[in-house]
Parts: structure tokens; C-alpha cells; sequence
């Protein structure tokens, strides 16, 4: 399911003293199936951004599609554009409220009107895909997980609405390096099995660098760049005028080429590294 | 959504009434509003409007402000006003069908819908010219000679601060949770309000859940710092009487009597 | 009781009050007046669960109509019928089905005497406190009851230690 959005424009507190404009004339296009990964400092609107791709905020002027549907027109359906993109806000785990596993990821398709039977299989498909097992969880209150468990409930919760488009805001934070690494290979799973288009917002630039097939660097309300991976990081200069370090592993190639180390360009995961590092080596003897 | 909302009513300026003591303005909120329960004609209103006006011009907050408070109360009035004149019975004025308007009623809805402007502008003015935690530190105060009888003079004005304080977090919280729960499919808007309130567990339960975890932190966190309640603390600001909180009491005794003088003597100037 | 356990018990308190101030502040337009419907009064179903509900929506009540454009009469009135509301619904504890009784009758009685003889609205007492009456059912028991019943499998959250 492909997005559009059209010069997107949004205001906070219009007409009062502290007014702000946080998003100032956002445009682009999502093909179908693709990973999108977006970055930018805290306040450039990345998170106001993607509230607008599901409806909870209504843009001051601009348009945004979802596949053929324009759901900025006046009139739209609201459940139909939230059960096509699924939002998973940080800490999703604060919204757990029912009283078993089972009954909060079945929320969402219950709210959508869903017969008991399709409600059955979504949950079991979403405790599934988020990896938790269906005799051992389901049955259970949500308090009782652990945190990385907690999270991947509340995951749970917004895939088993089946959405065409997942959007993702900072899905990892707060979570130790095991979770973390377990909830972003979920992820990975996810797109890989379903098919959907993922947006993944982020301050981890590991995470973005290794999933994204395109990235949105936002600041100050607009798009300032975007292009694949390999062209964003390029910019370093650009990208930390703006509050933005590079991923770990494209900075440590950066100091490198500083000092005159023959690396090339667009080296962002490990293995990437180790194998120019190695060429490097075998080169210089 | 809920991000707009304003909290409060605080109107920031250093006017004189700015200035005064919390205690003093609460005690003459007070006696302003038992006095205009003392009023029986239009003569003391007269003389409270005045009072009123004088203490508008002192408190320097734009008349344009005060009125956007009586607007939200509008409805309200005109509620008041339009069943005062309605249903009192008497000495018919105006006749429209089934509509019958006396004369007492439309005295009636006069004088009622007067005395609630006058209540309402000037029990905003103790809000519009008092912080909330000057507030708290008043009522603290004012409370104190109450403890012997087992009132927690201390504790409820801690109890105010630390709500005052947390109170635009858990505003942020709802609105996320509210959020949230939209994504999923929860419908807070639409239906009768029977609906609308099953609706609500999705977002009162989390709410709930995080608002008690902030209490259990902070608990700790003022245990961490030696908190041991209000035996012997002390405050940065003291509260402290001074000339201007004299002359603010010596104003309201004069206007006090003004009322009373009003009230023994209209019989002389009212026929009604 | 020790120190830990009376800040726990004030602080606990203060936080319900900030809930009770969020939810009435949150739903703002229906929230004050004659046409009240509070979704804070949901929250009446506390004492069941824990003392500190007691001072803890008496607070609420008051930090919310201080909050207010309506002015010190309701402060004064609303505040004392949410206290009184409060030491009953806890005073019932032990029978789940009473517990959003109180605050009915309380607001019911006090708020509409207010109505009737502070604002002039016409035409009875007793009319004006079924209306307001009314609206605490709503939120009461409607709202309230089932909150309780959930709340009841997350009861420890309110412990004290």
C-alpha cells in the first residue's frame, strides 16, 4: 500500500501565545512494500508527522493518500484508515489495559467489528509474529510480563489489526541490548513476512542504517534530505549542523578516511566494515 | 487535542493586587461573596459593582480577559436568567402562547443573573491574580490554627503543589493514551453517552496504572531527600503581612459596611 | 503508621487528585456548570480500594475548581460535597454495589442546594437535585462501577509498602 503526502503543514496551539509550526510543507512518496526509516533532532516533527498518516491529527492544509484514499478529505471513515495503518507509539507497553494477553491484542479487530473467529486467528497470528508463544502468554494478565515481553504484547495489540502500513515510533527505546536487538529482528520478520510498507522512526542510527531502504532526515518541520542509506550518511557535515550523528560504524569509517585510510564510501553495518577493513589491510601489504 | 488547553486562570502582572498576601485575598474573596449573599435590592449591587470595578482597575488585568471568563459561564447565566423569568409566579407582564412573563420574574432573573456576574467576576479576580502555589501556601496557612483539630493543614497543601505540579504530565499522558487507543480502533467521540463512558477503560485503566507508578517514584524520591512531613519545615517563600495587605483589609471592612449601611437603609429609597 | 508509609499515603492522595484535575481539565466543556457530567467522578469508586481517595478527591475537586472559570462557590460547595462523598464511599467499602452511592446523594444534595439557593435556578430543590443527581449516576455508576471491577485485579498498586 503506497503514501502519499502533499505539502503537509501543521500548527500547535494555533491562535495562542506559544503557537508552533511544526511541520512545514512535508511532501513524499512511499512505494509499496518499502522500509522507511526516519530520523531527526527531538522537536523536528518527526512525530507529528507520522500522527498525520493515520488520521489522529488533521494537517492544517495538505493532503495525505493511503493507497487511493485520500484520508485528509472531509467525510473520510476514521476506523477504516486506522485499521489499514497500524501506529505503534513509544512505550506502547503503557497502553496495556485488559485483563488477559488475549483479550488486549483482540481489542483492535474486536473494535473493528471482527466475528470471534477472525478475532481467534489475527491473535494468534500476532502473538505469533511478535514471538510470543500462544499457550503460555495468552492467558495471562499484560502486568505480569517482563518489559520486553510487556512491549511486544502491545505490538501485538496494533498487528493484529492487520495493517497495510506499520508505522513504528522508537520501538526500542528502554530496552536493554537483547530486547532491543530481539524487537528489530522482529521487525525485520514482519516486514519480511508480511509484506508491509514499515516506517521506523528512530534515534538509533545502527537500527536505521541497517533496515531502511530509504531515509527522511527531518529538521525544523521539513524533509531536509532523503535518499538510500548510503547517500544520507554521506553528509555528515550536514547531519551534524542539524543535531545528527552518523551510525557508529560510518563514523569510525569517517575518522578513519580523515586520516587517510583508503576506505569507500557507504560502509554503515559491520560486516560491510570488516570486509572494506580487510580489503584495506590486504592492500596495504 | 488536548495539548491546547490552558490551565488555569493565572494572569501574569505586578499589580498592586498581584502583590498582596494569598490570605488576604482569599479572606476578601470571602467576605465579597457572603457579602453579596447580603444584598436584597439593586442599590447593593450598585455598591459591589463599584467595589468590583475599583479592584478590576487595581489588578490591571485587561477587562477583555474577564470577559472571555464570563463567556464560558454564559451559558449558565442565560440558563439562570431564562428560568428565572419564566417560571416565577406573579403579576403577568408579557403573554406569548403558553409563555407567560410576570414582573417578579423578570425582577427575579435581574437580580439573580446580576448577583452571578458579580460572583463569578470576582472570584476570578483571586484566581487571575494569584498563582496557584501562592494559593496553596495560603490555604496552608490559613488552615494551620486548624490542626488541633486534626485537620492536615501541611499535608493538603502538599497534596495541592505536588497535583498542580504533575497535573500537565498526566495531560500528556491521557492525550498519548488516548492516542494509542485510537490506533487501535477505540472510539472515544461518538455514541451516547452511556457508550461513550464503557469506552472509557482503555484510557482510565493505563492512566491509571502510569499516574500510580509517578506516585510510588515520587515517594521515594522525597524519602531519598529527607522528607519527614511538616513538622518543622521551612519555605522559601515565607508568607509575610504587609502595609498594602493592611490597607487591603481596611478597604474591604469600609466596603463591608457600605453593604450593610445599603441593606438597613434601602427600605427608604425602594418601593418594590 | 512509619514515615515511608505516611509520605506513601499523602503522595498517593496527591496523585489521585492530579487524575481527578486531568480527567475533569481533559473533558473540559462538560465538566462544570448545571449540565455536569463529570468522567472524573468515575474516580469516586477509589475509596474502595484506598483511604487516601478520601483527602485525595477532596483535593482533586478543589485543585479542579480552582482551575475553573465558576468561582469560589463552587469550590466551596463541590469540595465539600466530593469530601463527604469520599468518607462515605470508603465508610461502604465493604459492599461493592453501595460504593457509587454517596457521591450521588452527596453532589445530588449539596450541589443542588447550591443550584437552588446560590444561583436562583428555578423551580425546587428537589428538581434541581435529581438533575444533578442525574449526571452523578452517569458518571457514577455507569462509568465508575465497571472502573472498579477492573481496577480490582490491579489492586496492588495502592499498597502502601
Amino acid at each position: 500500500m503506497p503514501v502519499k503526502v502533499e505539502d503537509l503543514v501543521y500548527v500547535y496551539s494555533e491562535g495562542l501565545p506559544y503557537e508552533t509550526l511544526a511541520l512545514d510543507g512535508v511532501s513524499f512518496e512511499i512505494a509499496d512494500g518499502e522500509f522507511i526509516g526516519v530520523i531527526g533532532r527531538t522537536g523536528s516533527g518527526k512525530s507529528t508527522l507520522i500522527q498525520h498518516l493515520n488520521g489522529i491529527l488533521k494537517p492544517k492544509s495538505g493532503r495525505v493518500f493511503v493507497g487511493d484514499a485520500e484520508i485528509t478529505a472531509k467525510g473520510v471513515k476514521l476506523a477504516e484508515i486506522r485499521r489499514k495503518i497500524g501506529l505503534v507509539f513509544q512505550y506502547p507497553e503503557y497502553q496495556l489495559f485488559e485483563e488477559t494477553v488475549y483479550k488486549d491484542v483482540a481489542f483492535g479487530p474486536v473494535s473493528l467489528g471482527l466475528s470471534q473467529r477472525e478475532t481467534d486467528r489475527r491473535v494468534r497470528e500476532a502473538l505469533s509474529l511478535v514471538g510470543l508463544d500462544f499457550s503460555e502468554f495468552s492467558e495471562r494478565s499484560p502486568f505480569e510480563l517482563s518489559g520486553g515481553q510487556k512491549r511486544r504484547a502491545a505490538i501485538a495489540g496494533v498487528l493484529s489489526m492487520k495493517p497495510e502500513v506499520l508505522i513504528l515510533d522508537e520501538p526500542t527505546a528502554g530496552l536493554d541490548p537483547g530486547s532491543h536487538m530481539d524487537i528489530l529482528n522482529m521487525i525485520g520478520e514482519i516486514r519480511r513476512r508480511e509484506g508491509v510498507v514499515v516506517i521506523l522512526v528512530s534515534h538509533n542510527m545502527n537500527d536505521i542504517a541497517r533496515l531502511s531502504d530509504r531515509i527522511f532526515v527531518m529538521n525544523e518541520g521539513k524533509i531536509a534530505l532523503s535518499g538510500a542509506p548510503a547517500e544520507v550518511f554521506a553528509h555528515d557535515e550536514f547531519l551534524a549542523s542539524i543535531g545528527l550523528r552518523l551510525p557508529p560504524v560510518a563514523e569510525m569509517m569517517r575518522k578513519l578516511r580523515l586520516r587517510g585510510v583508503d576506505i569507500p564510501e557507504g560502509v554503515l553495518t559491520i560486516d560491510e566494515a570488516e570486509r572494506a577493513l580487510e580489503g584495506f589491510l590486504r592492500r596495504a601489504r | 487535542m488536548i495539548r491546547d488547553i490552558t490551565l488555569g486562570q493565572y494572569y501574569p502582572g505586578d499589580s498592586w493586587a498581584h502583590r498582596l498576601d494569598p490570605r488576604v485575598k482569599i479572606a476578601v474573596t470571602f467576605v465579597y461573596i457572603l457579602a453579596l449573599f447580603l444584598i436584597r435590592d439593586f442599590g447593593g449591587h450598585a455598591v459591589a459593582a463599584a467595589a468590583l470595578g475599583v479592584a478590576v482597575a487595581v489588578s490591571r488585568v485587561p477587562p477583555k480577559f474577564i470577559l472571555r471568563g464570563l463567556k464560558a459561564v454564559f451559558i449558565i447565566i442565560l440558563f439562570t436568567f431564562t428560568l428565572n423569568m419564566l417560571m416565577t409566579k406573579g403579576e403577568p407582564l408579557i403573554k406569548a402562547g403558553f409563555i407567560v412573563v410576570t414582573k417578579e420574574g423578570l425582577y427575579n432573573a435581574v437580580f439573580m443573573g446580576l448577583r452571578l456576574v458579580l460572583l463569578i467576576v470576582g472570584s476570578s479576580l483571586l484566581t487571575l491574580t494569584t498563582k496557584p502555589v501562592r494559593l496553596t501556601d495560603g490555604i496552608e496557612s490559613l488552615l494551620k490554627p486548624f490542626r488541633r483539630f486534626g485537620v492536615p493543614a501541611h499535608e493538603l497543601a502538599m497534596m495541592m503543589t505536588i497535583a498542580l505540579r504533575f497535573i500537565p504530565t498526566l495531560l500528556e499522558e491521557t492525550d498519548k493514551i488516548m492516542k494509542a487507543q485510537m490506533a487501535r480502533g477505540a472510539d472515544f467521540e461518538s455514541g451516547s453517552i452511556l457508550r461513550r463512558a464503557k469506552n472509557m477503560t482503555p484510557l482510565l485503566v493505563p492512566l491509571f496504572i502510569g499516574a500510580f507508578r509517578i506516585a510510588q517514584d515520587l515517594a521515594m524520591a522525597m524519602e531519598a531527600r529527607c522528607y519527614r512531613g511538616g513538622e518543622g519545615r521551612t519555605s522559601l517563600h515565607e508568607l509575610r503581612l504587609r502595609k498594602q495587605d493592611a490597607a487591603a483589609i481596611f478597604l474591604t471592612a469600609v466596603f463591608l459596611s457600605f453593604i450593610l449601611l445599603e441593606r438597613w437603609l434601602s427600605p427608604l429609597w425602594f418601593d418594590i | 503508621m512509619t514515615n515511608m508509609r505516611k509520605t506513601r499515603f499523602w503522595v498517593q492522595a496527591a496523585i489521585i487528585a492530579a487524575v481527578y484535575a486531568v480527567l475533569t481539565v481533559a473533558f473540559a466543556p462538560i465538566s462544570y456548570g448545571p449540565i455536569q457530567v463529570r468522567i472524573s467522578e468515575a474516580l469516586t469508586i477509589l475509596p474502595f480500594f484506598t483511604p487516601a481517595a478520601v483527602p485525595g478527591l477532596f483535593v482533586g475537586c478543589l485543585t479542579s475548581n480552582l482551575l475553573s472559570p465558576y468561582g469560589a462557590l463552587d469550590i466551596v460547595c463541590g469540595s465539600l460535597a466530593s469530601l463527604l462523598a469520599a468518607g462515605g464511599s470508603y465508610a461502604l467499602r465493604g459492599a461493592p454495589a453501595l460504593v457509587p452511592l454517596p457521591p450521588v446523594a452527596a453532589n445530588a444534595l449539596i450541589i443542588g442546594a447550591m443550584l437552588r439557593f446560590a444561583y436562583g435556578v428555578e423551580p425546587s430543590f428537589w428538581i434541581c437535585a435529581l438533575w444533578v443527581g442525574a449526571g452523578e449516576v452517569a458518571a457514577c455508576y455507569v462509568l465508575g462501577y465497571p472502573l472498579m471491577l477492573y481496577m480490582r485485579r490491579h489492586k496492588d498498586i495502592f499498597r502502601l509498602d
